[in-house]
């Protein structure tokens, strides 16, 4: 995290993938992993270094859990790709993970506060 | 709920175990299908093929390490290690058939002939008599002091039994026995002894030592003839 702002782009902060992923395909619907790395690019403006590869790392940890399933299918230019979808277990999870976030997001933003006023 | 939420984890990555090498494979695919797509984007944005495979490649990052991190994340390394073990236990076995089987036949008849001992100790010292307070029960035998070094013990005769039975002892009842036989004057508790299933060697072993372990307690009752018991 602490080399995280050089040349402009902030690195995916640890743990925060699988969320990123999940909300994706939540959103998004069935999609590749392709598909997920650039519905992430375009949604964080370029502002966001990832390492698309680590994308499919992520998607094998979601489907371990079983919040995320994969079909193989046929993408737009008929090519076969591997398609993930959210399941059920993995709303619920979302969810939960959605809320945790905003309340540590909330907490360090409230202490980053009064670091400046004092 | 955190331990079992951990194990229900475990369990669930346990169903991709089987298919890893099916997982890696696919996985390897849809790497390569994504640095493709990366560069002919690039391509039609205007850059060169060889320019657009090698910014695609930076923008994947290192695949080999994804490909190593599914593999290892669908993989338990002890089940590895212990098939690998497994396999050249095996392979060692079955190069040196001479050396193996008389290893098997060793280790076979050790197990067989230490459970066959066991069981047969077990039946005749340490399982207890199949009647009510077995620590009662004692086999009355005849000692002759001067000739203990030729005849440790005589069984009891008829007249030294009738004799015992009419004096006053020190036992409540008394049955004579001839080797399995007992001639057993009713005396419904002891005549179960007729009963007892044991082959004959090993009761006979059973009540001559018994005898040795419960002859001091009866000696002063009869110096002449020691009646001993157990």
């Amino acid at each position: 995290m602490a080399k995280g702002t050089h040349s402009g782009k902030i690195d995916v902060l640890q743990g925060t993938l699988d969320l990123m992923v999940l909300t994706t395909l939540e959103s998004m619907g069935p999609l590749h992993g392709y598909g997920i790395a650039r519905r992430i690019e375009q949604i964080s403006e370029a502002t966001l270094r990832l390492n698309e590869g680590t994308v499919y790392t992520s998607l094998m940890r979601l489907q371990q859990r079983g919040w995320i399933s994969a079909t193989w299918g046929t993408s737009e230019n008929n090519r076969k790709a591997k398609y993930y979808a959210i399941t059920r277990s993995g709303r619920r999870q979302l969810t939960a993970e959605t809320q945790h976030w905003e309340r540590i997001a909330g907490v360090i933003t409230r202490l980053l506060r009064t670091v400046q006023q004092s | 709920v955190k331990a079992l939420s951990q194990l229900r984890a475990f369990v669930a990555r346990l169903r991709f175990v089987p298919g890893r090498r099916r997982l890696l494979d696919e996985v390897t695919k849809e790497l390569e299908s994504h640095v493709e797509l990366l560069a002919a984007r690039y391509v039609s944005s205007g850059m060169a093929p060889d320019e657009a495979r090698l910014a695609a490649r930076r923008q994947i990052g290192n695949t080999t390490r994804v490909r190593e991190e599914v593999y290892t994340m669908n993989s338990i390394d002890w089940l590895g290690g212990l098939a690998y073990d497994v396999r050249y236990a095996y392979r060692l076995l079955t190069k040196n058939p001479g050396f193996s089987v008389a290893a098997i036949a060793t280790l076979a008849l050790g197990i067989g002939a230490t459970t066959s001992i066991f069981s047969i100790l077990y039946s005749v010292l340490l399982k207890p008599l199949p009647y009510k307070d077995p620590e009662r029960i004692y086999s009355a035998e005849i000692i002759v002091p001067e000739r203990r070094e030729q005849l440790p013990s005589l069984p009891a005769s008829v007249q030294a039994y009738l004799a015992w039975r009419d004096a006053r002892s020190d036992f409540s009842e008394m049955a004579a026995l001839d080797r399995g036989s007992a001639i057993s004057p009713a005396m419904p508790s002891l005549s179960a002894l007729e009963a007892r299933a044991c082959p004959r060697t090993f009761s006979r072993f059973w009540e001559s030592l018994s005898a040795v372990a419960a002859r001091s307690t009866l000696t002063r009752n009869s110096p002449a003839t020691n009646a001993s018991s157990s």
